[in-house]
C-alpha cells in the first residue's frame, strides 16, 4: 500500500473581509485585506513544501454574495500552482459558495475538480489508491442528509468522504444534517468536513475532522487557524496534524484589573497581556480585543472616558509590538467598582442613585428604540451588517438588554463622579 | 444646654437683674418687656455669656465696665447643673458660680464649636437678623444655598452631566445628520466604499471582454510582426543583391585573366622571396668571412703587447692577509695607552674599597679579601627574609585585637536576631495552593464556568421543543432509538399511502360502477328496453289468462268471477286474454327487434355487476389499509408518548399525525419534530452533565479552598480568629513566609559574618605563631651567616647590608681591572706579530720598501698585486678572443659555400638557367597566383555576402533586379517595415496593458479593498453607535432619576423646609422647591396650595410670609446643626412682631416643637403674643422692665 500525505482544508472564504476592524492609519491595511488570500498562498506553499499527493477543500471557498471575478481568478491561479506540481485538488462547494456566480462560471485548471451538486461523485486517485467521495451544495440551504447517499466504500482504497456539514455541532446552521455516529458507520477511513470554523477532531476511528477555517475573520474566530496535514502510511492514516497558515491572528485578551488603582496600573497590566499575545502571534499580525475585568478603584475613570482609554491602550499596543503589526479591535469594559453607600443617603443623592439603580428597562426602551432605529436607518442594511447581537439592533427591536443597561449605569455613575 | 436663670450685673441698662427661666424640654420661655426695657440687651447678654464679653462691648453705656458680669445656672444634657458666668476683663473671663476662674474646657464641652457668628445666624435672632440671615442663607454661597446644593448631592452637577451626556452622544451620532460627526463620517466612508465596490467589482463579462481585447491585441501584434518580417526579408534580399554585384564583377575579371594566360607557370609559393633571400644570404656570408679574418688579426696584436708579473702573483695570498692586519695594528696602537690608564684607575678604586672595608690587602689580592658570592647571597636572602618577617610580627597582634572586637560584635548581632520557626509546612501548603492557580481567579473562573454551563444547560433544555419537565425527568425518559422513530414513521407513511391508494381504488371502482350503471340506464331509456323479466311477466299474464279461459271453457271448475276480475282488471275474460296474448306477442316482438341493444345491455349489466364486485373488493382493501394505518398511527403515538412531551408538542405531533392523512408534509414535519426533540434532548443531557460536572468542580474547589483556609489558619495562629477569604489567607501566609525568609537570611548573614570573623581571627593567631617561629629560625641562620662572613653576630642587618654592598663593589672593580690588563696585553702582541709578517713579504718582493713604515709597505704591496692581476686577466682574454675569431672565420667560409648552393637551387626550382630567367618566371607565376587568389577571394566573399546562396542563384537574383531602382525600393521597404514594427509595438503595448490590467484585477482587487473599507466603516459605525447608545441610555437614566428626585422634593432638606414652612403658614403653602436661575445659582421657589404651576420666588412673597419662610429655614438649619453639635438656647427677639395672631400661633407652635430639642426663649413686648402663648399652654412667662401682667 502506498504512503503519502494530503492536505485537508475548508472554509477559505476568499476575499471575505475581516470584520470589526476599524480604519487605522497606522495598521497594515493591505495585509488585512489580503489575509484570506495570503492564507491560501500559505496552504499552497505548504502543499508544495510537503509534496502532498492531493488537497481536499471542504466547501465555502468564497462568500456566496461575492461577485468579483478577481477572487475566482486568484483561486484558479493558486490551484494552477498545485496542478503544475502534479498535486490534485478535489473540492466541494458549501452553503456559502453554492449559489456563487463564481462557482458557476469559473474554469478550474487541469487536475482540480469541483464535485457535482446533483449527486454524490467519486474521484479515484489511482496512484495512491484513494477514493474521494463527495457532493457539492446545490443551494445554500441544504436540509437533506447528503451523507446518506454517499456511495459505499471501495474495497482496496483509502476512502475519504468530503462533506460540508455541521455534523451535529451546535451554534451553527445545520446544513446537510448528519451525526458523527452516522458518518462513522459509513466505513470510510477519513471524513474531511467543512463548515465549522473551529478545528475539531471528532473521531479518530474513523477520522472525522473539521480543520477549521484558514484565516479567522473576526474576534469570534480567535486563535491559530490553518489546515490538517494527513499522513498515510501503508494505506493507513498515521497522523493528522494541524498546520497553522493564518496571517492575521485574532486574540481575545482578558485582563484582570483587580488591584489596579490608577491608569498606570491598568496600562501596565494590559501591556503585560499584550506582550504575551504578541509573542504568541509568532510574527503574524495580531488583531486583538481587550476585555478589562475585575473590581478596581479605577473603574470609574475607565468607564468615564472609554475613547481616551482606547487610544491609550492602542498606543501601548503599538509600543509593545515594537514594529510588529498589531491592531486593537476593541476594548470591552467588564470592570466593576465597589458599591458605595451613597445610595443609603436620605437626600437627593441617595434618591437619584436609587432611581438610577431601580430604573426599569422598559421605561427606557421606547426612547432607545426610536433613537437606535433612526440611526440604523441611516445606512442600508446596517442592521444586517452589525448582526442581531449588536446592541443597536436589539434596542431598535424594542429590547433592552440588561447587560447594556448595566453598562449605561456604570457610565452614568462614572460621569456623576461616584 | 438649657438655662435655669440668667443674672446680669452692671450690664447694659441692667444693674443687677436675675431672670428665671424654665429649662424643661417642650417649654417655651416668654420674656415680656416693654419697648426700651432691654430686650436687645438680653439677646446680647446670651451671646456674651456663651462667647465672652467683648473688649469694646457697648453694654457699658450705663455702668461702665467695672463690675460687669453675667451669670447663669445651666442644666446640661445629662441633667447635671453648671453655674458659670462671664466677667469683663482681659484674658480668660470665664468664672464659676463663686466668681473663681473656670477652665475654658468646661464650657467648650458644652458649646462645641459654636461661636458668635453661629449664634447670630441661628440661635440669637431678632427680626433684622432673621431676614438678613435668611437672605444670606439663600444667597449664592450662603449656608443654606450651600446646604441645599450639598443636600441635592450635586444635582446641579447632575444636570450638567445630563447635558454633557447628550452633547457627547451628539458629538458621536446625532439624529440630525452632521457630516463632521464620527458616525456620519463612517457612513460617508461606507457609502463611498459601496460605490467603489459597485464600480470595482470585476464581473465575468468584464473579464471576458478583457480576454477578448487581449486576443485581438495579440492578433494585431502577430500580423504586424509578420508584415515587418516580410519587409525585412525583402530588404535583406535587395541588400544582398547590392552587396554581391561588385563581387561578381571581381570574380569574373580574375577568371578571365586566368583563362587568357593558361600557360603561365605555377611555381611554389614564395619562390620569389626565396630567390631574393638566397641572393642576400650569399652577400651576407661573404661579409662575415671578411669580418672574422679581421678579428683574428686584432687578437694576435693584443697578445703580443701584454707582459705578466708572476712573482707578485705568487705572493698574492700573503699580501691580502696583511691588509686587514694593518688596520687592526693601527687601531691597537691608538687604543693601547687609554686601556692601560683605565687599568690603573681600577686598581686604585679597588684599593680604596679595601681600605674602606678595613683590609690591608693590595689591590691585586682583592679576590682573596672578598667572601665568596654564595656566602653573600645567603646573607642577602636572610636580610630579605627578615624584612618580610618583621612587619608580620608588628602587625599581627593589632589585627588579632581588632578581630576579637569584631567577633564580639558579630555574636551580639546574631543573638539579637529572632530565631525563625519551621515554615516548611506552610511553604509547602502555599506552593500547593499556588500550584492550583490564583484562588480568587480560580474560584471566579469555576463559578463563571459553572454559571455559563448552567446557563448553557438551561438554554439547551429550553431548546428541547415542548419540554416542560425537569432535567432529571428529561434524562430519565426511555426514548426509543431514532431508528425506531424512523421505522415507525416509514411504516406510518407507507400505511398512509396504502390507505390512500385503496381509497383511490374504491373511488375509481365506484366511478366505474356508476358509469356502467349510467350507460345501462341510458340503454334502457333510449330503447324502451324490455328486459327478459317483462317478457316472462307478459307471458305469465297471457298463460294465466289462458288458464282462466281453459278452465272456464274447457273444465267443470270455472274460475271464480273475483279471480277473473282480478286478472282481467274488470274486462271481459276473452277480451282480456286477447289483450294479454297481444301484449305478450308485442313484447316478444319488440324484444326481438332490440336484440343488439339487449345484448349490449346484458353486457353492460354484467359489467355493472363486475364493477360492483370490484368496488366491494376495493372497499375491503380500504378497510384493511385503514386498519393498518390505525395500527401504524397507534404505534407512532405510543412511541411519541414515550417522549413524555408537554401538551404543546403532543398537540403538535397530534396535528402532524392528523395532517398526515391529507399529505406527506405534515408527517415529515412530525418526524422532524421528533428528530429535533431527540437531538435537543441529547444536547440538553450533555449540557446538563457538563453543568453538573462544572458545578461539582466548583464545589470541590470551594471545599479545597475551605480546607486550605483551615490549614492556613492553623499555621497562622495570629490570624486564627479572623474570617478571611483564601486569597487573604494566602497573602498572609506569603507575607509570613517572606518575613521568615528575611529573618532566615538575616541570621544567615549574621552567622556568616561571625564565622568569617572567627576564621580570620584563627588565621591571624596561627600566622602570629608561625611568624614568631620563623623569626627564631632566622636568627639562628643569621648568626651562622655572620660568622662565615666574619661579621659580628649582633651586627645590625642594615650595617651588614652596607658591608655586603662594599664586598660587591670590590669584586666588580677587581674584575674590571683584570679585564683591562688582559686587553692591553693582547693589543701589544697583535702589533708585534703584524710587523714581523710585513717584513718577511717585503724582503721577498721588494726590499726597497723596508725603509717605509709597515702600513705604507702593505699599501704598496697591495697596489703592485692589483696591477699584476689585471695584466694576467687581459692576456687570458686576448688568447680566448683569438681562438673564438679563428673558429668564426671557419664557420663563415662554410656558410658562404652553402648560400651559393642554395641560390643555385632556387634558380633551378624556377625552371631557369640563371637568375634573370628565374626572376621572369617567378613574376609570371605570381601574377597568375594573384588572379587566382582574387577569384577565390571574390568567391569567398560572395559566399559570405550571399547568405549561403549558390553563385548561379546570386547571379540570377542580381540580373533580375533593376539596379537603378534598388535604393528606392529598399527605402520604401524600410518604411513599411518600420510601420509594421510600430504597429506590432503598439499592439504589444496594448496587450501588455490589458494583461497587466487583468493581473492587477486579480491581484490587487479594488473590490476587496472597498469591501474591507465597508467593513471598517461598519465597525466604526457599530462602535460609535454603541457608545452613543450608551450615552443616550445614561442620559435617559439620569433624566428619569432627576425626575424622581424632583418628584420626591429636592432632598430631605427641602422636604423638611416644606414641612416647616407649611406648618408655619397653616398649610397655605404646600411645597418648597429649588431652581437654578439664569446664573446657575440655586434659588427657592414656594408653591401655594392650589397653584402648582405658579411657584413664587422669595421676592414675590409678602413680608410676613417671607419672615415665616426665613423662620422655617432657620428651624431646619438648627435641626441640621444639632446633628453634629450640642444644643444651645434659641433666643427670638420679637421676631413675631410682623405676624398676625394666626401666624404667631403657628410660629409659637413651631417653637414649642423646637423647644423639645433646644431651649426656646422668646422676647416680646406684644401682649397678644402672651395671650396666644397662654392659649397654647406650656409657656413659662417672665416679665421685666415693669411689664405687668394683664
Amino acid at each position: 500500500m502506498p504512503s503519502f500525505r494530503f492536505l485537508h482544508a475548508a472554509d477559505l472564504h476568499l476575499d471575505s473581509p475581516l470584520r470589526g476592524l476599524e480604519r487605522d492609519a497606522d495598521a497594515p491595511v493591505e495585509r488585512i485585506r489580503r489575509a484570506t488570500r495570503d492564507a491560501l498562498v500559505n496552504l499552497v506553499d505548504l502543499a508544495l513544501e510537503e509534496r502532498v499527493a492531493f488537497v481536499l477543500l471542504a466547501g465555502d471557498l468564497y462568500d456566496g454574495d461575492w461577485r468579483d471575478w478577481g477572487t475566482g481568478q486568484f483561486l484558479v491561479a493558486q490551484l494552477a500552482r498545485l496542478a503544475a506540481a502534479g498535486i490534485r485538488v478535489v473540492a466541494i462547494s458549501g452553503n456559502h459558495d453554492a449559489a456563487s456566480v463564481l462557482t458557476r462560471q469559473l474554469r478550474w485548471p487541469e487536475g482540480a475538480v469541483l464535485l457535482p451538486a446533483d449527486r454524490p461523485a467519486t474521484v479515484e486517485l489511482a496512484s495512491c489508491a484513494v477514493a474521494v467521495h463527495g457532493q457539492s451544495f446545490a443551494t445554500r440551504d441544504v436540509g437533506d442528509n447528503l451523507a446518506l447517499a454517499y456511495p459505499p466504500a471501495i474495497p482496496g482504497r483509502l476512502n475519504i468522504g468530503l462533506l460540508h456539514t455541521a455534523a451535529g455541532r451546535g451554534g451553527h446552521e445545520n446544513y446537510a444534517p448528519c451525526t458523527p455516529e452516522q458518518l462513522a458507520g459509513h466505513d470510510y477511513h477519513y471524513w474531511a468536513l467543512g463548515h465549522i470554523h473551529a478545528r475539531e477532531v471528532i473521531s479518530e476511528r474513523p477520522w472525522i475532522v473539521f480543520p477549521g477555517n484558514l484565516q479567522g475573520r473576526d474576534i469570534n474566530e480567535a486563535g491559530a487557524k490553518g489546515a490538517s496535514l494527513v499522513t498515510v502510511h501503508d494505506g493507513t492514516i498515521a497522523t493528522v496534524e494541524h498546520r497553522v497558515l493564518d496571517v492575521v491572528r485574532w486574540q481575545r485578551l482578558i485582563v484582570d484589573l483587580s488591584g489596579a488603582v490608577d491608569e498606570d496600573g491598568v496600562l501596565s497590566l494590559a501591556r503585560a497581556a499584550m506582550a504575551g499575545a504578541v509573542t504568541g502571534a509568532d510574527g503574524r499580525m495580531l488583531a486583538f480585543r481587550l476585555v478589562l475585568s475585575g473590581d478596581c478603584a479605577v473603574h470609574a475613570a475607565l468607564v468615564g472616558d472609554p475613547g481616551g482609554l482606547r487610544e491609550k491602550l492602542r498606543a501601548e499596543a503599538i509600543a509593545v509590538a515594537g514594529g510588529a503589526p498589531i491592531w486593537l479591535e476593541d476594548v470591552r469594559l467588564a470592570t466593576r467598582a465597589p458599591r458605595r453607600t451613597d445610595r443609603a443617603r436620605d437626600d437627593a443623592v441617595g434618591t437619584l442613585l436609587r432611581a438610577i439603580d431601580e430604573t426599569a428597562p422598559e421605561s427606557l426602551a421606547v426612547a432607545m428604540r426610536d433613537y437606535a432605529a433612526a440611526m440604523l436607518g441611516r445606512a442600508p442594511a446596517l442592521r444586517a451588517r452589525l448582526g442581531a447581537d449588536h446592541p443597536a439592533v436589539r434596542l431598535a427591536a424594542g429590547e433592552m438588554p440588561a447587560e447594556f443597561l448595566d453598562r449605561a449605569r456604570a457610565l452614568l455613575l462614572a460621569r456623576l463622579g461616584e | 444646654m438649657r438655662l435655669a436663670s440668667l443674672t446680669l450685673q452692671r450690664y447694659g441698662n441692667f444693674e443687677d437683674e436675675r431672670i428665671v427661666l424654665d429649662p424643661t424640654p417642650g417649654r417655651v420661655n416668654l420674656i415680656l418687656a416693654p419697648n426700651g426695657a432691654g430686650k436687645s440687651v438680653l439677646r446680647q447678654a446670651f451671646a456674651d455669656l456663651l462667647c465672652g464679653i467683648g473688649g469694646q462691648s457697648p453694654m457699658g453705656f450705663r455702668f461702665g465696665y467695672p463690675g460687669m458680669r453675667l451669670m447663669t445656672e445651666a442644666v446640661l444634657a445629662d441633667g447635671a447643673t453648671l453655674a458659670f458666668g462671664r466677667r469683663k476683663g482681659m484674658g480668660n473671663t470665664l468664672i464659676d458660680g463663686a466668681g473663681a476662674p473656670l477652665d475654658r474646657a468646661v464650657l467648650d464641652a458644652v458649646l462645641g464649636s459654636a461661636d458668635r457668628p453661629l449664634l447670630q445666624r441661628l440661635f440669637a435672632l431678632d427680626t433684622a437678623l432673621l431676614r438678613e440671615g435668611g437672605e444670606g442663607l439663600l444667597a449664592s454661597g450662603g449656608a443654606l444655598a450651600d446646604a441645599l446644593v450639598s443636600a441635592a448631592g450635586g444635582l446641579r452637577q447632575a444636570r450638567g452631566v445630563l447635558a454633557g451626556l447628550r452633547a457627547a452622544r451628539d458629538e458621536l451620532a446625532p439624529e440630525r445628520k452632521a457630516a463632521t460627526r464620527p458616525f456620519y463620517q463612517a457612513l460617508d466612508t461606507f457609502n463611498t466604499a459601496r460605490k467603489e465596490l459597485d464600480d470595482a467589482t470585476l464581473t465575468p463579462e468584464a473579464w471576458a471582454r478583457g480576454e477578448a481585447a487581449l486576443e485581438q491585441a495579440r492578433a494585431r501584434r502577430a500580423a504586424a510582426n509578420a508584415a515587418a518580417l516580410a519587409a525585412s526579408r525583402r530588404i535583406a534580399q535587395l541588400e544582398r543583391i547590392r552587396r554581391v554585384r561588385p563581387l561578381l564583377a571581381e570574380h569574373d575579371a580574375a577568371a578571365g585573366w586566368l583563362s587568357d594566360h593558361a600557360d603561365a607557370p605555377v611555381l611554389p609559393e614564395g619562390l620569389g622571396e626565396r630567390l631574393a633571400a638566397a641572393r642576400e644570404a650569399v652577400r651576407r656570408r661573404a661579409d662575415a668571412c671578411l669580418a672574422a679574418g679581421q678579428r683574428c688579426a686584432r687578437a694576435q696584436d693584443e697578445i703580443a703587447a701584454l707582459a705578466p708579473d708572476p712573482a707578485t702573483l705568487a705572493e698574492a695570498d700573503a699580501i691580502e692577509a696583511l691588509v686587514p692586519q694593518a688596520g687592526a695594528a693601527r687601531k691597537a696602537q691608538e687604543d693601547l695607552p687609554g686601556v692601560e690608564a683605565e687599568h690603573r684607575q681600577a686598581l686604585q678604586e679597588v684599593g680604596r674599597l679595601l681600605r674602606e672595608l678595613g683590609s690591608t690587602a693590595r689591590p691585586e689580592q682583592a679576590a682573596d679579601a672578598v667572601p665568596r658570592p654564595p656566602l653573600l647571597r645567603v646573607a642577602r636572602a636572610l636580610i630579605a627574609e627578615h624584612h618580610r618577617l618583621a612587619p608580620d610580627l608588628d602587625r599581627l597582634p593589632a589585627t588579632i585585637g581588632l578581630l576579637d572586637r569584631q567577633r564580639a560584635e558579630a555574636r551580639g548581632a546574631l543573638e539579637v536576631l529572632p530565631t525563625p520557626g519551621d515554615t516548611a509546612g506552610l511553604a509547602a501548603l502555599v506552593r500547593e495552593i499556588r500550584a492550583d492557580g490564583d484562588p480568587a481567579r480560580r474560584a471566579a473562573d469555576a463559578a463563571a464556568l459553572a454559571r455559563r454551563k448552567r446557563g448553557a444547560a438551561a438554554v439547551a433544555r429550553a431548546l428541547v421543543s415542548g419540554w416542560k419537565g425537569s432535567p432529571a425527568e428529561l434524562e430519565a425518559l426511555m426514548v426509543p432509538a431514532a431508528v425506531v422513530f424512523e421505522r415507525l414513521d416509514r411504516a406510518r407513511s407507507q400505511a398512509h399511502q396504502a390507505q390512500e391508494a385503496a381509497a383511490t381504488d374504491v373511488a375509481r371502482a365506484a366511478a366505474a360502477l356508476a358509469e356502467a350503471r349510467q350507460r345501462l340506464h341510458a340503454l334502457g331509456e333510449a330503447a324502451d328496453l324490455i328486459d327478459p323479466d317483462a317478457v316472462a311477466a307478459a307471458r305469465r299474464q297471457r298463460d294465466q289468462g289462458w288458464d282462466l279461459v281453459y278452465r272456464q271453457a274447457f273444465t267443470d271448475q270455472p274460475p271464480m268471477p273475483e279471480e277473473v276480475g282480478q286478472w282481467s282488471g274488470g274486462a271481459a275474460l276473452p277480451v282480456a286474454y286477447s289483450r294479454a296474448v297481444a301484449s305478450a306477442d308485442d313484447i316478444a316482438d319488440r324484444r326481438g327487434a332490440w336484440a343488439d341493444r339487449i345484448a349490449t345491455a346484458a353486457a353492460t349489466d354484467r359489467e355493472v355487476r363486475h364493477r360492483a364486485s370490484a368496488q366491494e373488493v376495493a372497499e375491503a382493501a380500504l378497510a384493511q389499509a385503514t386498519v393498518v394505518r390505525e395500527i401504524a398511527t397507534a404505534a407512532w403515538a405510543d412511541a411519541c408518548a414515550a417522549l413524555g412531551l408537554a401538551v404543546g408538542l403532543a398537540v403538535g405531533l397530534a396535528v402532524g399525525l392528523a395532517g398526515g392523512l391529507a399529505g406527506g408534509q405534515a408527517g415529515a414535519t412530525t418526524i422532524g419534530g421528533v428528530r429535533e426533540f431527540i437531538q435537543g434532548r441529547e444536547a440538553a443531557i450533555r449540557a446538563e452533565h457538563e453543568a453538573a460536572l462544572d458545578e461539582a468542580a466548583e464545589r470541590a474547589l470551594a471545599q479545597a479552598h475551605a480546607a486550605w483556609r483551615t490549614r492556613l489558619s492553623a499555621m497562622l495562629p495570629s490570624r486564627q480568629a479572623i474570617d478571611l477569604p483564601l486569597a487573604a489567607w494566602l497573602a498572609e501566609a506569603e507575607l509570613a513566609l517572606q518575613q521568615h525568609e528575611r529573618d532566615t537570611a538575616a541570621r544567615a548573614v549574621a552567622a556568616d559574618r561571625l564565622r568569617a570573623v572567627e576564621g580570620q581571627l584563627a588565621t591571624a593567631r596561627e600566622a602570629l605563631l608561625e611568624a614568631r617561629a620563623r623569626m627564631a629560625d632566622w636568627q639562628a641562620r643569621w648568626a651562622a651567616s655572620q660568622a662565615v662572613l666574619g661579621r659580628p653576630a649582633d651586627e645590625a642587618a642594615d650595617l651588614t647590608v652596607q658591608v655586603i654592598e662594599l664586598y660587591g663593589l670590590v669584586d666588580s672593580e677587581s674584575r674590571k681591572a683584570a679585564s683591562l690588563r688582559q686587553r692591553s696585553d693582547g693589543m701589544a702582541q697583535d702589533i708585534a706579530r703584524f710587523s714581523t709578517e710585513v717584513a718577511a713579504v717585503v724582503a721577498r718582493l721588494d726590499p726597497s720598501l723596508e725603509a717605509h713604515d709597515r702600513a705604507t709597505a702593505v699599501r704598496a704591496l697591495q697596489a703592485r698585486l692589483r696591477v699584476a692581476r689585471s695584466t694576467a686577466d687581459r692576456l687570458e682574454r686576448a688568447h680566448q678572443e683569438r681562438q673564438d675569431a679563428e673558429a668564426a672565420l671557419a664557420e663563415a667560409h662554410a656558410a658562404q659555400q652553402q648560400a651559393i648552393a642554395d641560390l643555385r637551387a632556387v634558380v633551378a626550382a624556377a625552371g631557369a638557367a640563371d637568375e634573370p630567367g628565374a626572376e621572369a618566371r617567378i613574376a609570371l607565376a605570381m601574377e597568375r597566383a594573384g588572379h587566382a587568389s582574387r577569384r577565390e577571394a571574390a568567391a569567398a566573399r560572395l559566399r559570405e555576402a550571399g547568405d549561403g546562396l549558390a553563385l548561379a542563384q546570386l547571379r540570377a537574383e542580381a540580373e533580375a533586379v533593376d539596379v537603378d531602382a534598388l535604393p528606392a525600393e529598399i527605402a520604401a521597404l524600410r518604411d513599411s517595415e518600420a510601420k509594421a514594427r510600430d504597429d506590432a509595438q503598439t499592439a504589444a503595448a496594448e496587450e501588455t496593458r490589458i494583461d497587466a490590467d487583468q493581473l492587477r484585477a486579480i491581484g490587487e482587487s479594488r473590490a476587496v479593498a472597498a469591501r474591507a473599507d465597508q467593513e471598517a466603516a461598519v465597525a466604526t459605525m457599530g462602535r460609535v453607535l454603541e457608545q452613543a447608545l450608551l450615552l443616550h441610555a445614561a442620559a435617559g437614566l439620569l433624566q428619569q432619576g432627576l425626575a424622581e428626585v424632583e418628584a420626591a422634593g429636592t432632598g430631605g432638606m427641602l422636604a423638611r423646609i416644606t414641612s416647616s414652612f407649611g406648618g408655619l403658614t397653616g398649610g397655605t403653602y404646600e411645597k418648597v422647591t429649588t431652581e437654578e436661575d439664569a446664573n446657575g445659582a440655586m434659588v427657592l421657589r414656594v408653591v401655594e396650595r392650589g397653584m402648582p404651576d405658579h411657584p413664587k420666588g422669595v421676592d414675590e412673597l409678602s413680608e410676613g410670609t417671607r419672615d415665616q419662610l426665613f423662620l422655617a429655614l432657620r428651624l431646619v438649619a438648627i435641626e441640621d446643626h444639632l446633628r453634629s453639635a450640642p444644643p444651645l438656647p434659641f433666643i427670638a427677639d420679637d421676631i413675631l412682631q410682623t405676624f398676625d395672631d394666626e401666624r404667631a400661633r403657628h410660629a409659637l407652635e413651631a417653637l414649642a416643637l423646637l423647644s423639645r430639642e433646644v431651649q426656646v426663649i422668646v422676647l416680646s413686648h406684644h401682649r397678644h403674643v402672651e395671650r396666644i402663648a397662654e392659649r397654647l399652654g406650656g409657656v413659662h412667662v417672665h416679665r421685666i422692665g415693669g411689664m405687668a401682667a394683664e
